[in-house]
């Protein structure tokens, strides 16, 4: 399969350097992220299970204990050709540590500009799950050493293809910047609770985002629908588990059957996020909040969110985040079934929910060059409902050419 | 030596500060644009001229006149501006200006092509452009 993957992105580049050898204009353009980032403490029984979880090793799934410059250094160049009367094809290549730098094209489509405020999009993208999701990788374009992981963690469906349509509407002095999509994913997702990587898909996925900025100040709304096969998991993990609790409680068919339909993970699945952001007089602000999961099923929804409050003096900017990543677990849909089924179901939706947490970091970042900035931060997490943190700190470069 | 070639360049920097930034357009372009036009056509939001016509902005290479011109009509850093550009272009929604290396290759495309808008250091400023604003 990934050499497959790799044979596709050969393709690409070559089909993109064949145009490019009859094309007038090529361009290309790229960023890079060298990162290196360490946590102070070690493993540590965070929930007291009596072992160290992998999702207590490295709290962040970023780092530990031992320095490293792997899992947020990044390469990228991306190669777009102007094929004239206002068509364009654009490639990103896409070398990540936290992938062993296997290149993959992270974005590769055809634009079409349809008048001055109207483009479409067709290929591959980056899907706009929240507000700075499709940029969630270009360091250099946000002030923090990453963004909030709270709200920006690494989703395995992130990468999509399908048709965004853009639009650009100037209205006085505001602006406001519209996207329209509707696109498909397929691969496979990793849940660390059932411990594995498992097929899945999203299928008619539709998303809607807008951004409505004045001078100093932007909102910011949007989401997306999906049909969200998640079967594998469900067939192959969670049922099992219900039919062995089934023999071992004695539940009748019919208790089984419901209880299946309410913890499956396959669904529709709902992603919205909403917030604001100010940058006045160098004094920065930005509150953005999202809540997503898949409705009636054994996942509950998430809820999370970020504030960020800093300030701009001269070639540096100091930032404070606070963040919090909830999952208030449902039981709800539980309620018409019997004692016994609604302990099993419970039992199962609490062992599935996510590793919440709250975090706090102070960020710095140094402009010290015209197409690089230094960033540093440190940072501590809590995860909710357990009395510990862990804490660590972070430094790199971020560049754009 | 080290120092007063910093002095000499401190010095040099000065006086492109303090002559200006002009804005300039081809001499047929009768549109008239105050700060905030302007400001969206180089921000990409705005890609017609007031009057009519296409508008395609021109930046200058990093230096004492862009910085200039960012600070004071975009009222941003010329890194603020890099990674405003860098959100747009690795996302498919926008590309940044093309960026000449002098006033004078400015002034040469600008006077050849009626859809073109640049600025340069005012002192630099010639017939062959016109000048809508000065900042």
């Amino acid at each position: 399969m990934k050499q497959f993957k790799k044979l596709k992105t050969a393709l690409l580049v070559a089909s993109v350097c064949c145009s490019a050898a009859t094309m007038a204009e090529v361009r290309f353009n790229g960023f890079a992220s060298i990162k290196a980032g360490v946590v102070f403490d070690d493993a540590t029984d965070l929930n007291g299970n009596g072992a160290i979880d992998p999702v207590e090793e490295a709290y962040f799934g970023l780092y530990d204990k031992d320095l490293s410059f792997k899992p947020e250094s990044i390469f990228a160049l991306q190669v777009s050709s102007d094929l004239g009367e206002n068509l364009s094809v654009t490639a990103q290549f896409y070398a990540d540590g936290r992938e062993d730098f296997d290149v993959e094209a992270r974005w590769a489509y055809l634009s079409y500009e349809i008048n001055d405020s109207w483009k479409v999009n067709l290929g591959r993208m980056v899907l706009p799950m929240f507000y700075k999701s499709e940029f969630q990788k270009v360091g250099y374009a946000f002030n923090g050493v990453r963004l909030p992981t709270a709200v920006y963690g690494d989703f395995d469906f992130a990468v999509v293809e399908g048709v965004r349509v853009d639009n650009s509407t100037e209205l006085g002095d505001w602006s406001m910047n519209s996207s329209f999509g509707y696109s498909s994913w397929d691969g496979e997702v990793v849940i660390s609770s059932l411990g594995g990587a498992f097929p899945a898909a999203f299928k008619n996925t539709m998303s809607a985002n807008t951004e409505l900025s004045w001078e100093w100040f932007t909102f910011f709304v949007g989401g997306f629908i999906a049909e969200v096969d998640f079967s594998a998991i469900d067939n192959s993990a969670l049922y099992p588990q219900i039919d062995a609790a089934a023999g071992a409680f004695g539940l009748n068919a019919t208790e089984v059957a419901n209880l299946k339909d309410t913890v499956k993970f396959s669904g529709d699945g709902q992603y919205y996020y909403i917030g604001a952001s100010i940058d006045y007089n160098d004094w920065l602000l930005t509150v953005e909040y999202a809540d997503y999961g898949v409705k009636d099923s054994g996942d509950s929804f998430n809820e999370v969110y970020y504030v960020t409050a800093g300030k701009r003096i001269n070639e540096f900017t100091i930032l404070y985040t606070y963040e919090d990543y909830d999952q208030p677990i449902d039981l709800s849909h539980l309620d018409s079934f019997s004692p016994v089924a609604k302990q099993v179901g419970a039992g199962l939706m609490e062992a599935l929910a996510a590793a919440t947490f709250k975090s706090q970091s102070i960020s710095l970042r140094y402009d010290f060059h015209s197409n690089a900035a230094l960033k540093a931060d440190i940072f501590s997490a809590e995860p909710l409902h357990m009395n510990k943190s862990i804490s660590g700190m972070s430094f790199g470069i971020d560049l754009v050419f | 030596m080290k120092k007063l070639i910093t002095l000499a360049c401190t010095l040099l920097f000065c006086s492109s500060a303090v002559s200006g930034v002009a804005i300039v357009v081809h001499p047929s372009n009768g549109a008239s644009m105050d700060k905030k036009v302007i400001s969206k056509i180089f921000l990409g939001k705005m890609k017609k001229f007031p009057g009519g016509g296409e508008a395609i902005p021109l930046n200058l290479d990093s230096g004492g006149t862009s910085a200039e011109f960012t600070k004071k009509v975009l009222g941003k850093s010329e890194s603020q501006m890099k990674a405003y550009w860098s959100k747009l272009l690795f996302t498919g929604k926008g590309q940044a200006p093309k960026s000449l290396k002098s006033d004078a290759e400015i002034i040469d495309m600008v006077s050849k092509n009626p859809n073109m808008i640049g600025y340069i250091s005012e002192a630099a400023v010639t017939d062959s452009v016109k000048v809508v604003s000065k900042f």
